[in-house]
């Protein structure tokens, strides 16, 4: 190997290499990707299970489809934009009312650190749990433009592209979004015992 | 841009996504208005607090497991396409090809083809209702040249013509057309109506496969789709394709593009049709629908066509700014609580009256789409009251009437699902679920008497129907790519000329005509 050792491949690059027949290339694109599709799809699928298996499908669907990929947004937006479908596409299977819902906020994972101090970790629990309580309650709809844009920081125009919507949807949307779960916060502060019931429909 | 004040701003403001103008105009409300800046201050707050959510961690490396799902996918995919191949074989003297790639060569990894199995056969009808499904249908109308009378519906057999669904053993213009256009960016199909599709649709559960075959032409995908689902799919099939079958008498011309979602959405097709005098009226995303779905859509687009069928001018709506919240997703879904401009009812009508065309029908036209579903979708939201607001936002508009009408007919047929209390919690419009079986046949029979027309309806004109289908696997069309830009606008009205030579589609500049002619 002439290139550097410390060279990291850029995802065009990776790409290309998947397209000449290179599996270790995707290979690479997975693991680049994997958590944060996965952070993202557990958030809007409330269900780590699923969330898994809608992960792996998104990365094989889009292995196929690679070369229609034309670099017109990050790999990541399109990668998710498959992603999205595949995940919307599970859920409505799935329906949540139909089915055992995780309880988001017991997550091993997300149990605070042991050098924190017994306060933090409890105020820091709480608010996980309030909030993805609250984000439990939303709509499908508004759970994921709030996911995407809040948790995965996408742009208005990446946004755009995954929801397939004209950014004044995007705006509006969002808008309507955050307003929801600012209520449901609030319902859920003045109801505590809510937080740890299972979320509405 | 607009610098009328919508509170939307503020999340734009927020998030930093609004021009100068836009901040200006956001700025001057924050002074102005405490309690403006207190929800500002708020969202903010719960920005924070969302992006302070722990991060979920995967366990497990997928690499893996993603590279040996697709080699298995791709052995199923290189048997589903033996399979089709037979199948196109015994049933159709014409393929359309649209795709004349396979995925295997187009990624990278030949494989051995596997011997066909049952579990392929499913996979067959699964994956060929995902790929049928994955589409976006924009109906556009060709309102140019529209005749003002006279019986200028053309047969079934038109447009069947390459469909392989009857016995017709001369290629059409049109599919001729489309194997010239195979390897090109820009992908023609034949004009087709979906009614036509259905009629040759029997029971056996291949008949998806057929589906796909004749609406796409290309190798079915097969992951996406388990094997319940395809048997879910093809045991509800039968029933209702035979009912849809009626629907053939609502033939009428349909021109059929592929396009890259992208090219979709830019402007220069939007151009094109503007030029050739095709304006859009009608806005679905169906990605990811049940293939009933793009049925009924379909077919509730031509209801709505044959309702305005007497007028000369339609708004014209942005491509672009859809009836989003008419996809399945939000279908499928509850209505929020301050979504007013919506109303859904789930699992059979889904009525929509949403800005759009409330903008519209400032313009003195309003298009009021009535999407009827079918099942198997069971979750019911109904908000009477807000429907009943909506339309009587729009008042003055004869669709809308029509609209108010279609809701007072629901009622009376017991469609409508009055809400629950007791399930209602605090969102009054989440109601009960309803039992689906009881309701299926009111909605069958609804929907093929709300379809069915009138004598004096059928003789109305129906103006050709432009479906554009969004595909990711049609490439995208180049900016600079004038050629193929100039060639959409070239093969449209003669693509809608053979469907229906009465309804000529003649650019509006002949000049341009004329250059684009020198250009090719």
């Amino acid at each position: 190997m002439s290139e550097p050792i410390n060279k990291i491949p850029k995802d065009e690059e990776l790409i290309q290499s998947t397209l000449m027949g290179d599996a270790d290339a995707y290979g690479q694109l997975v693991i680049r990707y994997q958590q944060r599709l996965y952070n993202s799809l557990v958030q809007l699928m409330r269900d780590t299970i699923e969330a898994e298996d809608a992960t792996q499908e998104a990365f094989v669907l889009a292995l196929r489809k690679l070369d229609s990929f034309r670099g017109q947004s990050s790999f990541f937006t399109w990668l998710y934009r498959i992603a999205f479908n595949s995940a919307v596409s599970r859920m409505r299977k799935k329906r949540p009312d139909l089915t055992s819902h995780q309880d988001m906020s017991k997550l091993e994972e997300w149990k605070g650190s042991s050098s924190e101090l017994p306060e933090d970790r409890l105020n820091r629990e709480e608010n996980v749990l309030l909030v993805q309580t609250a984000l439990g309650r939303l709509n499908e709809e508004h759970r994921a433009i709030l996911v995407l844009r809040e948790i995965d920081e996408m742009s208005y125009e990446d946004l755009s592209r995954v929801l397939d919507l004209p950014i004044g949807t995007v705006r509006s949307r969002l808008h309507r979004a955050r307003l929801q779960l600012k209520q449901e916060i609030e319902f859920l502060m003045n109801h505590p015992k809510q937080s740890t019931t299972s979320s509405k429909k | 841009m607009s610098t009328n004040w919508s509170e939307d701003y503020l999340s734009g403001y927020l998030d930093d996504e609004l021009s100068a103008t836009e901040k200006t105009v956001v700025e001057e409300r924050l002074s102005a208005d405490p309690q403006l800046l207190a929800l500002l201050r708020s969202l903010a707050e719960q920005r924070d607090l969302l992006r302070a959510q722990p991060r979920v961690h995967l366990q497990r490396d997928l690499s893996a497991s993603v590279l040996d799902s697709h080699q298995v996918s791709l052995a199923n995919a290189a048997a589903v396409t033996d399979k089709s191949r037979d199948l196109n074989m015994s049933n159709r003297p014409h393929r359309s090809r649209l795709n004349a790639t396979p995925p295997e060569a187009r990624t990278g990894y030949a494989l051995s083809q596997s011997t066909g199995t049952n579990i392929q056969q499913w996979k067959i009808a699964g994956s060929a209702l995902i790929t049928l499904a994955a589409c976006l249908l924009l109906v556009v109308i060709n309102v140019s040249s529209l005749p003002d009378g006279g019986e200028t519906r053309p047969t079934v057999n038109a447009f069947l013509s390459g469909s392989g669904l009857v016995d017709d053993q001369t290629p059409s213009t049109s599919e001729e057309q489309l194997e010239r256009s195979a390897e090109s960016q820009l992908q023609l199909v034949d004009g087709r109506d979906h009614g036509d599709i259905l009629s040759g649709l029997n029971d056996d559960r291949q008949d998806a496969s057929k589906l796909a075959e004749t609406w796409f032409g290309n190798q079915p995908e097969t992951e996406l789709v388990s094997n319940s689902a395809a048997q879910q799919s093809a045991e509800t099939q039968p029933a209702v394709t035979s009912e849809l079958r009626s629907l053939e008498q609502w033939a009428s011309p349909i021109v059929m593009v592929r396009m890259n979602p992208v090219d979709i959405q830019n402007q220069w097709v939007q151009q094109v049709l503007d030029e050739l005098g095709i304006r859009i009226v009608g806005n679905k995303n169906l990605m990811g629908a049940h293939p009933l779905l793009v049925d009924t859509t379909l077919a509730s687009f031509k209801l709505m066509l044959r309702r305005i069928g007497g007028q000369q001018s339609l708004a014209m709506l942005d491509p672009t700014h859809e009836f989003a919240d008419l996809s399945p997703f939000v279908i499928d879904d509850h209505v929020a609580a301050d979504d007013s401009n919506d109303s859904h009812l789930q699992d059979g009508i889904a009525i929509q009256a949403s800005d759009d065309l409330a903008s519209a029908d400032q313009n003195g036209q309003a298009i009021c789409l009535v999407s009827i579903e079918l099942p198997p979708f069971n979750a019911q939201i109904v908000d009477e009251a807000a429907v009943n607001q909506t339309i009587e936002a729009a008042v003055g508009s004869p669709l809308m009437s029509q609209q108010q009408s279609e809701l007072s007919n629901l009622r009376e047929r017991d469609l409508l699902v009055e809400p629950d209390t007791t399930l209602a919690n605090d969102d009054s419009r989440i109601v009960a679920e309803s039992d689906s079986d009881q309701l299926k046949p009111k909605i069958h029979n609804h929907l093929f008497e709300t379809l069915d027309v009138t004598p004096q309806d059928a003789k109305k004109p129906v103006r050709s129907l432009l479906v554009i289908v969004a595909d990711e696997r049609v490439p995208q069309v180049a900016p600079s790519n004038e050629d193929q830009k100039n060639r959409l606008k070239l093969e449209l009205p003669r693509m809608f000329d053979e469907m229906n030579p009465s309804q000529q589609v003649q650019p509006k500049s002949r000049a341009k005509e004329s250059k684009d002619q020198d250009l090719q």
